[in-house]
């Protein structure tokens, strides 16, 4: 009776919860005004103490002496910062993460010449059949701030095409802006089947490229004089880059690292598509080559581990614990003023230097888009790969690091919208333009600001100002941590490894299985380390007769985690990322 | 500015400025030193002169300007920078090991100028090194040539401008075990390599005409464009050296069979462990010979092996050379040069031309490196003793004219581009890049994966 009970109540509140979700409340008017605030029509541009009508999903008016029509809810701005809403340059926002995950090699494929969308290229997938318009990241970016998304489709090579969404609406018809504008592109290779490494993504890109060229070719031809000629037949994929080998859909490449943009920008000038190099994390070596390109840049806006200040507190407190449960003695950084001198001293000098080195290599990531600014190279932000929570402290890292305000702004607003063609539309608070709007208590760019309203295409969003959190123990648990996850194990410049790693247990007991999708042997784990939202463990496994000590150590994020494998002692290192596919109960 | 942003800015300058005193590129008298020319005699007290990357002179007595940076090279030897035709350093790929031929894949497109291992290269003297596509495949990738530009940070700067292309193949059991085992197709045996060959080479035949018809205007429809195929009819129409991973007699002289039946002659063997059987044919089909000095039983069809290989090609008119397949060995390579001298008795320069010319020649780029002449590029290695001597040790290593090692100005941490999530402490010794072998690249080997 208790469990039917409990039953009853649960579907009692998901039900009350669905009828008065805030969001799904009908807006009373469609006539908003909000009055004596911070109106920031665009970087550098500020209202101080103005007023903003919104009507009809429009901005009617902006300005000091504006008419509040009879029909508007009027929010009193009083000290508040009124921005134009964000715009993601880049995103996945609205695909599900469990659509398009990356899969094992799959059975009966032909190793060398796999189909197409087994071996990632799907260039003619548009988003609306993924587009979800209830997933969770879409209220989750628009609770940043982001009322607009660029949202490209997940996947390797070639993923498909992108859409310009609006981070609201009933359905995918509704939310899409613009329809198929460019072509996700990447060096992400297939997982063993080929193309199985960046030598041979690039060589099918060539082959794909060129292939298109010439079939674009033969339809013409055919079309003008068929008779005599042979019919031409190509497939849908390379149909699909007719527009891109045209040039009038620009390829969107992901080109993370140095070589990485390298080798992208290398092939666009064998190749000659339209390029917009995004996802860039380290690429301020190769601005003078951007610049002189006229590549258009998307910088990534995440931000190397233990590079941001909350990172580095963190770091410190599990230093701390360390130490305590090890003895060890170890240099936790500048913050570490406390402790006294004579234990950093036990640090060697190698270490030190050492260390020096990769704090520097930091700074370089943090600063990378202070180098942007520098070099005036306009830039818009992608959010493929930053956790959505980290988006405020990294971008406060680089305001910090030399990035100014306004361009930090811009790279929200104007840039983004310029390099999306929407200019005309959306990327300030100009009349006319469509009414995304975000509403602040203070400036954006305060570390304690809270956005009170979001305004998406004239639909006003009011959000739950955050009520003083319990100070929860850093590096807590944010997750159930037992559960049954999918693992990818991103080798570099390799095919990706990927299996399933089940956690057992609870509290701070936990064993764990794993397996690879490629062997049916299955390995125990006794010794799971959990400290926090860390999981840690060590085992071995035979490889040609030789042992081999193999430790991960993943950070669980609910359902997602992230973390190292290290080989053989640190000999190869790979980054593993992971999703939880079933709890225990399941 | 806070103290550590300061810190960092001030760091960062202090790098900037060592490195380009470096690695600045300026004209370089060699005074003094024994040269070994390699193609002219050794000279004793003599100056080499490096102008604008290229060597200006070789005498005694020479004088240059103020602006010329002037090493004394008293008491020590001067020989031209060593060559490997057969590493795996510098690319972040080696092996793309999904098809039986993947002649269109090029380890060119992944070069990391930040790889350290060059740096290490360069501590041994070495200044060319082959960079190659594994060996899983019957036909691999094609290959880059790389000069040792250890600082510049662009990856076409450390491709050899003008090197001819070459091309990786593969015989026997690697090939054998990734597709025929692994993947339970052709080729599974021997015999069946050959065929990936011949298959390979006839297509591209026909590719090829195909083309040529539809240029002259005899198709109205351009053939199905294939980026393959294009790089196999690149090797039939000469324009690609091929250098084959091989160890068994019976099927080195099955590839020259394969060969000239299509007409192509540009081939060096390379381990070719079994060379010292079929040296006379060797030379009779004008194919090269790059070897280890002393190594192999690593698998079952390398046992049959003599550390006299080099020797008894050499004596045998192969142009032979001495590769080091590792970031490891490419530091030595003259000690693996010297090796030949206690097993087969090369004179001196015999000994050098493994490590010197004879890759030169195997690599197409003779006219440029590989021997001290007037007008060759400015690759030299300076060693305190004989290089040959086990005493020897490097002192300085010079690319078109560009000081990139010299054990003068050494720091302790050289490398270029630093992980910024990497794990304190670090320690180098077991770098990746350093362990690149001709049958890296399944991952899976590392990773619970059983053979």
């Amino acid at each position: 009776m208790v469990k039917h009970l409990s039953l009853l109540l649960l579907l009692l509140l998901s039900a009350l919860s669905q009828s008065w979700g805030q969001d799904d409340v009908p807006d009373v008017t469609s006539t908003f005004a909000i009055t004596n605030a911070n109106i920031i029509v665009k970087p550098g541009q500020i209202i101080e103490g103005g007023t903003i009508v919104i009507k009809d999903g429009l901005i009617h008016q902006v300005g000091k002496s504006v008419t509040i029509p009879i029909d508007a809810e009027v929010i009193a701005g009083d000290s508040m910062f009124v921005y134009a809403g964000f715009i993601a340059a880049a995103s996945h926002a609205g695909i599900p993460s469990k659509e398009e995950k990356r899969q094992g090699r799959p059975e009966g494929v032909k190793v060398s010449d796999p189909p197409n969308d087994v071996a990632g290229i799907t260039p003619q997938k548009s988003i609306r059949e993924t587009l979800k318009h209830n997933d969770g990241s879409i209220a989750a970016l628009r609770k940043q701030g982001f009322t607009i998304s660029h949202t490209l489709p997940k996947g390797r090579m070639m993923a498909g095409r992108g859409s310009i969404i609006l981070l609201d609406g009933e359905s995918a018809d509704d939310m899409i802006l613009r329809e198929d504008v460019s072509l996700a592109g990447s060096l992400k290779s297939a997982p063993r089947i080929y193309p199985g490494t960046t030598i041979g993504v690039l060589a099918k890109w060539r082959q794909l490229y060129r292939q298109a060229d010439l079939a674009k070719d033969h339809e013409k031809k055919y079309k003008m004089a068929p008779s005599g000629m042979k019919r031409p037949s190509f497939s849908q994929e390379i149909k699909s880059l007719y527009p891109v080998v045209n040039q009038e859909v620009p390829v969107f490449f992901s080109g993370p690292k140095q070589m990485d943009l390298h080798r992208a920008m290398q092939l666009q000038k064998e190749l000659g598509f339209k390029m917009v190099a995004m996802d860039i994390e380290q690429g301020w070596k190769l601005i003078p080559r951007l610049k002189s390109s006229g590549t258009t840049a998307i910088l990534g806006m995440n931000l190397p581990k233990g590079a941001t200040k909350k990172d580095k507190k963190k770091d410190k407190k599990k230093g701390d614990d360390a130490k305590e449960e090890k003895g060890e003695k170890e240099d936790v950084g500048d913050e570490d003023k406390k402790k006294p001198e004579e234990k950093k001293e036990e640090l060697t000098e190698e270490k030190k230097a050492l260390k020096k080195r990769i704090k520097s290599s930091q700074a370089d990531y943090v600063g990378q888009a202070a180098a942007f600014e520098k070099a005036a190279i306009p830039f818009g932000f992608s959010l493929t790969k930053v956790k959505t929570a980290d988006i405020k402290k990294n971008l406060m890292a680089m305001v910090e690091a030399g990035l100014s305000e306004d361009a930090a702004l811009a790279a929200l607003t104007t840039n983004p919208a310029k390099i999306l063609g929407i200019s005309s539309m959306a990327g300030t608070l100009e009349k006319g333009k469509m009414a995304n709007i975000i509403v602040a208590d203070t400036s954006y760019f305060k570390e304690k600001v809270n956005i009170k309203y979001v305004f998406v295409d004239g639909h006003k969003h009011e959000m739950e100002v955050k009520k003083k959190e319990k100070k929860k123990g850093e590096g807590e648990a944010t997750g159930e941590i037992a559960g049954t996850w999918s693992y990818v194990v991103d080798v570099p410049g390799d095919s990706p490894v990927e299996g399933k790693l089940k956690l057992i247990g609870a509290d701070d007991s936990y064993t764990a299985e794993i397996t690879t999708d490629t062997d049916s042997d299955m390995i125990e784990i006794s010794e799971v380390e959990v400290d926090g939202n860390n999981v840690s463990f060590a085992f071995t496994t035979d490889i040609d007769g030789q042992t081999m000590p193999i430790s991960m150590s993943i950070d669980i994020t609910d359902d997602e985690f992230e973390g190292t494998v290290s080989i053989a002692g640190g000999m190869m290192t790979a980054p593993i990322t992971g999703s939880k596919t079933s709890t225990p109960n399941e | 500015m806070n103290n550590s942003m300061m810190n960092h800015k001030l760091y960062t300058a202090i790098l900037l400025l060592l490195v380009s005193q470096w690695m600045m590129a300026q004209d370089v008298l060699i005074k003094n030193g024994t040269v070994i020319t390699i193609t002219d005699g050794v000279k004793e007290n003599t100056d080499v002169l490096i102008q604008n990357g290229r060597i200006k002179s070789i005498g005694e007595g020479l004088s240059a300007g103020d602006e010329v940076r002037v090493v004394d090279a008293e008491g020590m030897y001067v020989m031209p920078g060593i060559i490997d035709a057969h590493s795996h350093i510098g690319i972040d790929v080696v092996n793309e090991s999904t098809a039986p031929v993947t002649a269109e894949v090029r380890v060119g497109d992944v070069i990391n100028p930040y790889a350290v291992s060059i740096y290490r290269a360069l501590a041994g003297g070495v200044t060319t090194s082959h960079a190659m596509h594994g060996s899983a495949n019957a036909i691999g990738g094609q290959c880059e040539t790389i000069k040792h530009r250890y600082g510049e940070e662009d990856p076409e700067a450390l491709k050899m401008e003008g090197a001819p292309r070459t091309i990786k193949f593969a015989l026997g059991e690697n090939p054998m075990r990734v597709h025929g085992e692994g993947q339970g197709i052709q080729p599974k045996t021997r015999m069946g390599i050959e065929q990936v060959f011949r298959k390979a080479f006839a297509e591209a035949q026909e590719y090829a005409s195909a083309w040529k018809d539809y240029n002259a205007g005899k198709k109205q429809v351009a053939p199905a464009y294939d980026v393959r195929k294009e790089a196999v009819a690149d090797i039939l129409s000469g324009e690609i050296i091929i250098h084959c991973h091989s160890y068994r007699a019976d099927e080195i002289l099955m590839l020259m069979d394969v060969l000239e039946d299509y007409g192509v002659n540009q081939i060096c063997f390379q381990h070719v462990n079994e060379g010292f059987k079929v040296a006379p044919e060797l030379a009779a089909f004008g194919a090269s010979a790059s070897v280890f000095a002393d190594w192999w039983a690593y698998k079952f069809e390398v046992y049959y092996s003599t550390a006299y290989n080099a020797a008894i090609l050499t004596k045998n008119n192969v142009v032979t050379s001495i590769n080091s397949d590792s970031g490891e060995l490419i530091r030595h390579l003259y000690h693996e040069a010297g090796k030949s001298q206690k097993y087969g008795d090369l004179t001196d320069n015999e000994a050098l031309k493994l490590i010197t010319i004879n890759p030169a020649k195997q690599l197409g780029i003779d006219d440029r490196v590989g021997s001290l002449e007037v007008g060759k590029d400015g690759d030299v290695a300076i060693f305190s003793a004989h290089p040959l001597s086990i005493y020897a040790i490097p002192q300085m290593t010079i690319v078109d004219g560009t000081v990139r090692f010299d054990i003068q100005a050494d720091p302790i941490d050289m490398r270029l581009d630093i992980d910024p999530e990497e794990e304190m402490p670090a320690f180098y010794e077991l770098d990746a890049h350093d362990h690149h072998r001709c049958m890296e690249g399944v991952f899976e080997e590392l990773f619970m994966h059983q053979h």
